[in-house]
């Protein structure tokens, strides 16, 4: 496993292009530049030396612990936020919740996106972060309705980030039980007699199984049956506000049958059997292994196209999640190790940045400073993703087709940010010219690629930046420089990892 | 026991007269506001009859018993739905369509496109896939195909379209959403672009660099297209980056700020933002072939109302969006054809949080200067038990059948079973 003290090849590394590099010469600089790319929000200095120091594999296991990654400045900074981490709307009246919080909870779902923004872009745990964001694709829930608003916070404190490197059974009934997504798809009404059955679809086709994966019609309808009096302490209802509770008098008693299998009546019992069911079917492990891979790798691996000793990347991760219990971390360990991005060749396989990892990355890799995290959520709306707005359970769709004709955004979201015309970040004055110190125009463009991805960026884009610089009128000055960098974030090459 | 499908010659004919009359009147109106500029970019409505075609998706499962209700079945309905009835008499702001199906109070500003025939109404529509499931609904809908072959079938129907049919000699985005997402009905197409903002699109960075930037922006993008080695993500951001440098030139000369015409009373939400910026695109002429609007939440597990609350308003929200629309194009309408449609219906029986749960068949309408409007066209499956699918209406009428009609007849496709591999297509005799 140990390859990152092997080395030498790396000085063929300051640009790429598909035909130069092969899974046999690609060295360690390499492999590290594709794990920092993929396992974090994108390339930064500070983080880059860590890895470089520590070598891929301890990297690795610092990242899957993030416990021990001390990430002091960024609690501080939260400070800001005091519902954080002690789930405070739960067991608040709604007259306290309106008066702290805003009619409606408008106040927490925009700090909610501040918090979230923040974490991606700052926090050390930068594994932990983007896999944060997988999960809260994958147990999606908006920031849409009246409770969900206000139990959001909660879901995401409590639920994803609790569970997101834990174990996927325990993690899966812990969003059965969640309120907000008991509000979200309608639990507090699913009733025996009328059934309704919104969450029982969603976990049969996202959380678990997959869409149309073996199971009918008439499973969604029994699955709803056996969550009836699954809800939430809603406002008017006595109990701490948003708490989970089952309510045995509207629990449907009669038999039920999921999946082929009978399921006699055991009130609250019942829908805890049908997540036992399927927590670890090996459908739900190859879904959620998928997804998964797909996150990291991109939709080759996904699609099992992509083999290590013979096997696709699906099936190993697939193998780890049911030897293992669905064990996040071990799969993880699984997507990220060196066999697997040296087969992916990540060079040749690219992954499109979502929107907001784009954003992220930018403003990482140039150490652009969030001045004023709650507008930074509109900037982020003009690039057409904003944490927990994607209105639909299935989360954003992680496809390249969905995203990547929505370049333009980015070109304008970075320009806008180097030029200082946004009311919610900062770039020091001489902050890019730090990044080429010492370094004349005629090199500005390898230059860019060095600060914006280590290195990473294509040949083709490189050259065609310092062609621009090359085409100044007079000698190439702080505009020049700019506007270098306005087209580094701009190129085909730093919309993918 | 209700058949309207096909033909339906004689009772539209007599429409026709004040039809052309409100087209007139509104040509007249809209005179002086309009200016040129890139009108001629495009092909001539009446030599190619190309229309351009908008789509509005309703996201989500638009309930077509609520919003299109069949008055004739008001035991069936009471029965199934009884906290979930819409009236369906005049004096309770229903619009009659025919005698046998009303109009959602909340619907009441389409009745006067109905009554001059620029709209139908489609009632037992839906996509021949049975999934309940939105997001399966959706991608088979969207993809053009149904069942195994949805995965099997890379793009959209729309992109299918547009690689098949004249491109206009523009630089126009041949398919253009507004929205963030590139939906997968587009996907597959060239020069499709998602424009979330298009008012706020084309112009920024520093003016000094912005003309050599424009230029090696183009640069980089073609340059990655040619590049040894390409793989596919990668060529796909070099493509749509080509189309977005394209898209910055012409919807930089538009201004998405104009004021819509007198009667054109767009109400101050997402859709009604939308849909002007469509009537913007479709005035502007520059040859966008294909528009798409998403509109969303319809999905009324609970609560529905229907007659105050949620569903009423966002019924309300699309009768007043699509009725500004309309008095905005003036006779721009006689080039455009609008298919507004949802994933599927819901079902008629109601569950127990006073809402519904997904269902198969819907509603959809058609808008446009050569929709054979003012009736309702579909085959009536019923209500009683053993006529539903599962709880729901049944449906009779496909989908791509309404797609491929409108791909044939106004957007120049010669063949539809390019765009829906695998369909044979029924005529539904929606456009004259």
């Amino acid at each position: 496993m140990q390859t990152g003290t092997t080395s030498g090849i790396d000085a063929s590394a300051p640009t790429r292009s598909g035909t130069t590099a092969s899974a046999s010469v690609i060295g360690a600089a390499g492999l590290r530049r594709s794990l920092m790319a993929r396992a974090t929000f994108g390339h930064r200095r500070e983080d880059r030396a860590e890895l470089d120091a520590l070598g891929q594999d301890a990297w690795l296991d610092l990242q899957l612990q993030p416990e021990l990654i001390d990430d002091s400045s960024m609690d501080a900074r939260l400070g800001a936020y005091p519902w954080l981490g002690v789930g405070a709307v739960q067991g608040m009246d709604s007259a306290t919740l309106r008066q702290n919080y805003g009619g409606g909870g408008w106040r927490l779902s925009e700090e909610s996106k501040s918090v979230r923004i923040l974490r991606a872009k700052d926090s050390r745990r930068q594994l932990f972060e983007r896999v944060v964001d997988f999960w809260n694709d994958h147990f999606n829930v908006p920031f849409t309705a009246q409770d969900a608003n206000y139990l959001r916070p909660v879901h995401e404190e409590r639920v994803i980030r609790r569970h997101a490197f834990g174990k996927f059974p325990e993690f899966l009934a812990a969003v059965a039980m969640s309120p907000a997504m008991g509000a979200f798809l309608d639990q507090d009404s699913n009733r025996a007699g009328l059934p309704n059955e919104n969450y029982a679809r969603e976990l049969l086709e996202l959380h678990t199984l997959g869409e149309g994966n073996g199971y009918t019609e008439e499973d969604v309808r029994e699955v709803a049956r056996c969550f009836t009096g699954w809800t939430y302490v809603r406002h008017w209802e006595p109990g701490a506000f948003g708490t989970f509770r089952f309510d045995s008098s509207v629990h449907d008693q009669g038999y039920k049958t999921v999946l082929g299998r009978l399921i006699p009546n055991g009130g609250q019992l019942d829908g805890v059997r049908v997540l036992r069911l399927l927590a670890l079917d090996p459908r739900t492990a190859r879904h959620v292994s998928s997804k998964l891979v797909r996150w990291f790798l991109g939709e080759d691996a996904a699609a099992g196209l992509v083999m290590v000793s013979g096997q696709s990347i699906v099936d190993r991760v697939t193998g780890v999640f049911l030897a293992t219990d669905g064990d996040i971390r071990a799969m993880l360990r699984e997507i990220l190790s060196v066999e697997s991005l040296r087969a992916v060749q990540p060079w040749r396989r690219r992954r499109l940045k979502q929107p907001f990892h784009f954003g992220m990355s930018f403003l990482r890799a140039l150490e652009i400073e969030i001045t004023n995290p709650s507008t930074a959520v509109y900037g982020l709306a003009g690039l057409g993703q904003v944490p927990f707005e994607w209105p639909d359970p299935d989360g954003y769709p992680d496809e390249t087709d969905a995203w990547a004709s929505n370049l333009a955004p980015r070109w304008r979201f970075a320009s806008a940010i180097l030029n200082g015309w946004t009311s919610w970040s900062s770039v020091p004055s001489g902050k890019l010219a730090s990044f080429c110190q010492g370094v004349g125009p005629e090199a500005w463009g390898r230059c860019v690629s060095a600060a914006l991805t280590g290195g990473e960026m294509d040949t083709s884009d490189v050259e065609a930046i310092q062609a621009f610089v090359d085409g100044a009128p007079s000698t190439p000055g702080a505009a020049d420089l700019l506007a270098a960098f306005e087209l580094g974030a701009s190129s085909p090459s730093f919309q993918t990892i | 026991m209700f058949d309207s499908t096909q033909s339906m010659p004689s009772g539209s004919g007599s429409l026709r007269p004040s039809r052309r009359a409100f087209t007139l009147g509104a040509a007249a109106a809209l005179g002086a506001a309009r200016t040129g500029g890139l009108a001629s970019a495009a092909p001539s409505p009446s030599g190619g009859s190309r229309d351009t075609l908008v789509l509005v998706y309703l996201r989500g499962g638009l309930d077509g018993l609520s919003a299109v209700v069949p008055a004739f079945e008001a035991s069936a309905l009471q029965a199934q739905r009884p906290g979930l009835l819409v009236p369906t008499s005049a004096s309770q702001g229903a619009v009659q369509l025919d005698g046998m199906f009303t109009l959602h109070p909340s619907l009441a500003p389409l009745e006067g496109m109905f009554r001059d025939g620029e709209l139908a109404v489609l009632h037992a529509v839906g996509s021949q896939d049975p999934t309940r499931s939105h997001f399966a609904a959706r991608r088979a809908i969207d993809a053009g195909v149904i069942g195994q072959a949805v995965s099997g079938t890379p793009g959209g129907w729309a992109g299918r379209a547009l690689r098949r049919v004249p491109e206009a000699a523009s630089n126009a985005p041949r398919g253009l959403a507004l929205g963030a997402v590139l939906p997968r009905t587009l996907q597959g197409g060239p020069r499709v672009i998602p424009v979330n903002d298009p008012g706020n699109f084309a112009d920024y960075g520093d003016a000094s660099t912005s003309a050599r930037r424009r230029a090696a922006l183009a640069a980089m993008h073609l340059n990655a297209i040619g590049a040894p080695g390409s793989q596919s993500v990668r060529t796909r951001v070099a493509q749509s980056g080509m189309s977005a440098v394209a898209a910055l030139d012409v919807l930089g000369g538009i201004d998405f700020g104009r004021t819509p015409a007198p009667l054109a009373a767009y109400p101050d939400t997402l859709l009604g933002s939308r849909m002007r910026d469509a009537a913007t695109l479709l005035i502007e002429n520059i040859g966008t072939e294909v528009i798409h609007v998403e509109h969303g939440d319809w999905d009324d597990h609970d609560d529905m109302g229907p007659n105050s609350g949620d569903l009423a308003s966002r019924l309300d929200d699309l009768g007043r969006s699509l009725a500004a629309f309309r008095a905005d194009l003036g006779p721009d309408l006689d080039r455009t054809t609008v298919l507004v449609y949802s994933e599927f219906g819901r079902r008629v029986d109601e569950n127990g949080s006073r809402g519904t749960d997904h269902g198969r068949g819907g509603v959809a309408f058609a808008l446009g200067g050569a929709v054979n409007g003012g009736q309702v066209f579909g085959t009536w499956p019923g209500l009683v038990p053993a006529a539903l699918e599962g709880g729901a209406l049944a449906v009779t009428t496909d989908l791509r059948d309404v797609f491929a009609e409108a791909l044939e007849r106004r957007l120049g496709l010669q063949n539809a079973a390019l765009a829906f591999p695998g369909h044979s297509h029924t005529p539904v005799g929606l456009f004259s």
